[in-house]
Formats: C-alpha cells, sequence, structure tokens
C-alpha cells in the first residue's frame, strides 16, 4: 500500500511524463524568476552601497567620453581628468561633511596589458566610498603597485597584472557587486599615477590636460546631515566650473524605478505562467479522475475509506511536485546561472546573483510552494473521485 | 456471521412515465444464514447487483437497514465501514476489477495490505496466495500484469483477492460469468467450500448450474424477490 502511489505513477510513463513536464515548468518559473528579481534587487543595494557619496563631481568632459548613466549604473569608468585644486575647491563647498578623489584608467588595449581592466585608483586616507567593500574584502591598506581585483577579473592572488609595461601583484580579490566594478582594478592613487607616467612613457595618449601627478577623475561628496543634497550639487555646479555635480541619489531611485518596471513584468509573468499552469494541471487531474473512476471503485470495493482514496491521489501529486519541483528548480537555477551575463546585457541593470544560503532558501520556498499548487490542484479530483457512486460505477461494469 | 436486511428498499431518480424515479429494490425483508451459500437468480435489470451492493454496504439504500451480526453496517460513517467491509465483506463484482499496475500477486494481495501495518504476515500471505491462485489456475501467472490475462483469468483472479480477505461475508456478482464448464465448477466448488467454512456467501447469477450447489435459492423480478429453495 505504501507504493501504491509510486506504482501508480511508473505504471503510466507518459501520463506522469507529461504531468511533470507541467510541474517543471512551473518551479523553474519561479525560482528563475525569483533568483531573476533577487539578483536585480541585491545588484542595486550593491550599487547603492559603493557609491556611498550623496553628490558625484566629474570633469563636463566626462559627458562626451562616456554615458554618465554607466559611470552611476554599472560603476563604468572612462577617460576623464581634473586639476586637484578644482578637486579641493570642490571639497570646501560648503556643506559638505567628506569628500574623496578617484583617478580611474582604463587599460582597454589589449597591446597594453595583459588583460584589459578598468582600473581605478583611491586615497585611502579619505575614501568612503571602495574603502569599506575592500575593508570588509582584504582588510589592509594597499601598498605602492599593489592591486585588488574584482570577482570577474581572472588573476589570482599572488600573480600579477601587467599594465603599460608595470607588473602590479594582486594581493586579494573582492566580494562581487553585479556591476561592471566586478572587472575592476583598485589601487592607491599613487599607483595609478604611476601606471599614467608608463602609459606616457609607452607613448599612450591618454588626454590627460597637465601633469598626471596633479589630476583626479572624479570627486566623491558625502553632504552634512539636514542640507539639501540638491543644494551642494547645484553649488558645486554654479562655483566651479567645467564640472558635472550629480546626485547620486536621484540615480538610484531612477535606477529603483526602472528596476521596479523589470520586477513588476517578472513578477506578472510569473503569476500568469502559475495561473496557467495550475488550470492545465487541474484540467489534467479531472481528465484523469474519469480515466481512473473505475480502478478507484475498486479499491473502494476491497474496502478503501474515501479519505485513504484522496490520500493516494495526493499522494500522487505531492510525489509528482517534489520530482518535478527539484528538476525545476536545478534547471531554472542553472539557466539563470548560464545566461547571467545576457541577462545583465539585456536589462542593463545591475545583476548580483544571491548567495548560496539565499539561493538554498528560495529553492526551499519554490519547492514548498509548488508542493502546495500540485495537490491543491488535484484536491477537486480527489474529492469527486472519492464521492463517487461506487454503486452506480459498479452497475456499468468494472 | 448472519447477514440480514430490514425493510430495504432503493429508488433512482430516473423519468418513468409520470414518476420520477423508478423502484430497484421492492422493500425487503431478507436474513442470509452463515455457512451456507445463497443464490440470488434472476434476469437482466431485475435489481440484483443493487440489491447485492446494498447487502455488501457498497450502496446506501433509500431505506431499511442493514445487518451483519449485530453491526449495523449503514449507521457507520464511511472511514469505519471500509474498514469494517475490508476486515468482514468481500466482493467479487461484476467485470474485470484488476488494477493493472500491480501484478496478478499484488492484486491478490492488495486488500490485506490497505490497513495492516505488520509486514512480518507479508511471507505467510504470500504463500497462502500463491496456493490460492494455484488452485484457480493462475499459479503460472502470479508476476505477470492483469492485461495479459483473459478474461476467464482476470475473473479467477477477483475470486482469489476476495477469498484471501477470508471474509465473514462473501458477495459475488456473476463470478462464473467467462468462464468455461471446468472453470465453472472449480469456482463453485470453491464457493460451496467457502460457505462450508462457515462463510455466508451470497451470489447473484444467470448460471442455471448454480442451483445445485445452493443451500438457499431466490429469483428477484422487477425488484421483488421470491424464496424458491
Amino acid at each position: 500500500m505504501r507504493h501504491l502511489s509510486i506504482r501508480n505513477l511508473t505504471a503510466r510513463p507518459g501520463r506522469t511524463i507529461a504531468l511533470g513536464l507541467l510541474i517543471v515548468f512551473l518551479s523553474m518559473a519561479l525560482f528563475g524568476g525569483s533568483v531573476m528579481v533577487r539578483s536585480l534587487n541585491g545588484g542595486l543595494a550593491s550599487l547603492e552601497a559603493r557609491l556611498g557619496a550623496d553628490v558625484i563631481v566629474v570633469p563636463s568632459s566626462a559627458k562626451s567620453s562616456t554615458n554618465l548613466d554607466y559611470l552611476f549604473l554599472q560603476g563604468t569608468t572612462g577617460y576623464y581628468y581634473m586639476d586637484t585644486e578644482k578637486a579641493q575647491k570642490i571639497a570646501q563647498t560648503e556643506g559638505v561633511e567628506r569628500a574623496s578623489f578617484q583617478i580611474f584608467m582604463a587599460s582597454l588595449r589589449a597591446s597594453c596589458c595583459s588583460m584589459p581592466v578598468q582600473v581605478i585608483g583611491i586615497d585611502q586616507d579619505t575614501d568612503f566610498t571602495i574603502q569599506p567593500w575592500i575593508e570588509e574584502s582584504f582588510g589592509r591598506r594597499l601598498g605602492d603597485l599593489d592591486v585588488l581585483v574584482g570577482s570577474k577579473v581572472n588573476a589570482g592572488i599572488g600573480e600579477s597584472i601587467r599594465i603599460y609595461n608595470t607588473d602590479c601583484p594582486v594581493v586579494g580579490r573582492l566580494a562581487a557587486t553585479g556591476t561592471t566594478l566586478d572587472t575592476g582594478v583598485f589601487c592607491t592613487v599613487d599607483t595609478v599615477r604611476l601606471l599614467l607616467h608608463a602609459a606616457s612613457e609607452l607613448g599612450h595618449d591618454l588626454k590627460i590636460s597637465g601633469d598626471p601627478e596633479n589630476v583626479v577623475s572624479a570627486v566623491y561628496l558625502k553632504v552634512k546631515d539636514g542640507v539639501d543634497v540638491q543644494s551642494v550639487a547645484d553649488r558645486v555646479n554654479v562655483y566651479v566650473r567645467k564640472v558635472e555635480a550629480v546626485r547620486t541619489r536621484s540615480y538610484i531611485t531612477g535606477i529603483a524605478d526602472s528596476l521596479g518596471g523589470v520586477e513588476k513584468t517578472i513578477r506578472t509573468l510569473i503569476v500568469c505562467v502559475w495561473i496557467l499552469a495550475f488550470l492545465i494541471l487541474m484540467a489534467a487531474f479531472t481528465m484523469l479522475t474519469g480515466e481512473r473512476k473505475k480502478e478507484f471503485a475498486v479499491l473502494r470495493v476491497i474496502g478503501m475509506s474515501r479519505g485513504k482514496l484522496a490520500w493516494v491521489l495526493l499522494k500522487e501529486s505531492l510525489l509528482l511536485s517534489l520530482f518535478g519541483g527539484v528538476i525545476g528548480i536545478v534547471l531554472g537555477g542553472a539557466l539563470t546561472f548560464s545566461f547571467q551575463g545576457l541577462i545583465e546585457e539585456a536589462l542593463s541593470l545591475p545583476f548580483l546573483m544571491p548567495g548560496v544560503s539565499e539561493l538554498l532558501l528560495l529553492a526551499i520556498m519554490t519547492l514548498v510552494v509548488v508542493m502546495l499548487v500540485g495537490p491543491m490542484s488535484s484536491a477537486v479530483s480527489a474529492w469527486k473521485l472519492s464521492r463517487v457512486d461506487i454503486g452506480r460505477i459498479l452497475r456499468e461494469g468494472i | 456471521m448472519k447477514l440480514r436486511c430490514e425493510q430495504l428498499e432503493m429508488h433512482f431518480f430516473r423519468k418513468t412515465g409520470d414518476a420520477n424515479f423508478f423502484v430497484a429494490v421492492a422493500p425487503l425483508s431478507l436474513s442470509l444464514p452463515e455457512a451456507a451459500l445463497t443464490v440470488l437468480m434472476g434476469r437482466s435489470g431485475s435489481g440484483k447487483t443493487t440489491l447485492m451492493n446494498m447487502l455488501s454496504g457498497l450502496l446506501r439504500s433509500t431505506s431499511g437497514r442493514v445487518f451483519l451480526g449485530e453491526d449495523e453496517l449503514y449507521a457507520m460513517d464511511d472511514r469505519t465501514l471500509s474498514r469494517y467491509r475490508n476486515r468482514h465483506i468481500a466482493v467479487i463484482p461484476q467485470g474485470q476489477s484488476a488494477l493493472p499496475q500491480l501484478s496478478v500477486m499484488e492484486n491478490v494481495l492488495l486488500p490485506g495490505m490497505i490497513y495492516e501495518k505488520d509486514r512480518r504476515q507479508d511471507a505467510e500471505r504470500r504463500r497462502e496466495a500463491a496456493e490460492m491462485l494455484e488452485q484457480l489456475g493462475l499459479g503460472a501467472l502470479l508476476d505477470v500484469s492483469p492485461r495479459e490475462l483473459s478474461g476467464g483469468e482476470l475473473r479467477r483472479l477477483s475470486i482469489a483477492r476476495a477469498l484471501l480477505m477470508h471474509p465473514d461475508v462473501l458477495c459475488c456478482d456473476e463470478p462464473t460469468a467467462d468462464l468455461d464448464d471446468e472453470n465453472t465448477r472449480v469456482v463453485l466448488d470453491i464457493l460451496k467450500k467457502t460457505a462450508g467454512d462457515g462463510c455466508t456467501v451470497f451470489m447473484v447469477t444467470h448460471e442455471e448450474d448454480a442451483v445445485h450447489y445452493a443451500d438457499r435459492l431466490y429469483r428477484m423480478q422487477s425488484g421483488q424477490v421470491t424464496e424458491e429453495k
């Protein structure tokens, strides 16, 4: 008796596979969709944490040399520089609590370097955007030429990255952010300046006007409590020439809005898939009820109660849901992992996959939901079947 | 145990002339003795199967009561009645009633496995089932699927399944249909022996040969039952 449900399932492989596939599809949609939503949220949260600043100031030329959206959305840097004097003036703007600057350089040309990377130089004494992340992952100060690599950079700790003929030892690897910062190389401002000199000696034109010792790419500002962030950005734009001060929050809010739209679409799709699959499952179970009436009448004749009969049917759908659910989760996970890059590219939004524990939790939740929906879709049939008039079926002949 | 009914009556909803129902079984009081083979004969549509289903606890009557010993069947809830039927009343239904997903042996063992949890009895049950199937000419087919059996073999499988339940009451609906003369005799002998062992056997049949085996004989016509023997 314990195996009757299993025997019922294995005896009709075609029927079982068809129902199982529906459940696989159902759990794949739920798990894959949930992972996507979580990844987008995670990417946004990570980006928000990384940006850390209330206002970012870049040279006006940045507008033409790179898409500012990419700087804020993805952390993608580029070639744009301003004088340190200008940076100091920005830092002294009224209402600013903390200021720090960074220098960017991108080694996108394969001829110069062992791999194309974007190099971000930080001022370790004043930085409050990247430093907390570095402390979390690395925990020490960086020395000259030391570099930390993002999670997607293909270089291990102890190895060296060659940038403009300069070997930079990799001293640590940073946690994933789901942004293009994951392909970045982080070092001190002095290291970037050394690399800029090296690039210049090699004859590369990095479009730096002035001495590389006196340039920065971006200034990050933290505004004092109670001070209006927009007014500080406006002040910078008015009093410092040829710079662009942008509120990071407005970008984050913008991303959150577009993310909300994407999330809503994904959720709507998941709900539609579920409703459809639920209805199909219910229809399938109802059709099977008719087909199996006689089989269940036999079980009633030999003394099976209505409750036990319903339990046999529910157990079948539970088993189907369990196996279909697990396969769906594995497939959904595999697909999301495999197409992570494509999804990221298609959505142009930061995409940070949840950690193992969160994935496990999502998988368990998906399985629980699938194992509720499967039996629920067969519950009506089970109830109807258990109420079947045995006498009538017997009269019709088994 | 003695099976009896009091004023048992069955109406089915069906537009018949001026009425919305027809009487399948007219009010009937009957007592089936234990250790006896009671045969009910009658033409198709006379109400025999309906009466048998009501007496075996499978079909709730429109009115009246059914007792096995002192226990009133339809006073029990479904769970209790199902368990009670599994323990005391076996039914050989009309037609083929094997589950195709189980082997012949598993089909025969199935009733004993619905409520029993004691797996130590499995070997003993299997031995007994094998003997029963051997006796009914199915000894070589223990592990095959019922899909591979002929109509007569399927019928014998139902009989083996019912007898292995060691019921107090055995209700058989046309148990010899689909059987050749030799197997008919085998089955009727087994039913007679089962009755001789103390079981209340109630058989609904067209088989005229059954008359010779009957300890008590009833005929049914248009829902009315008359005693002949």
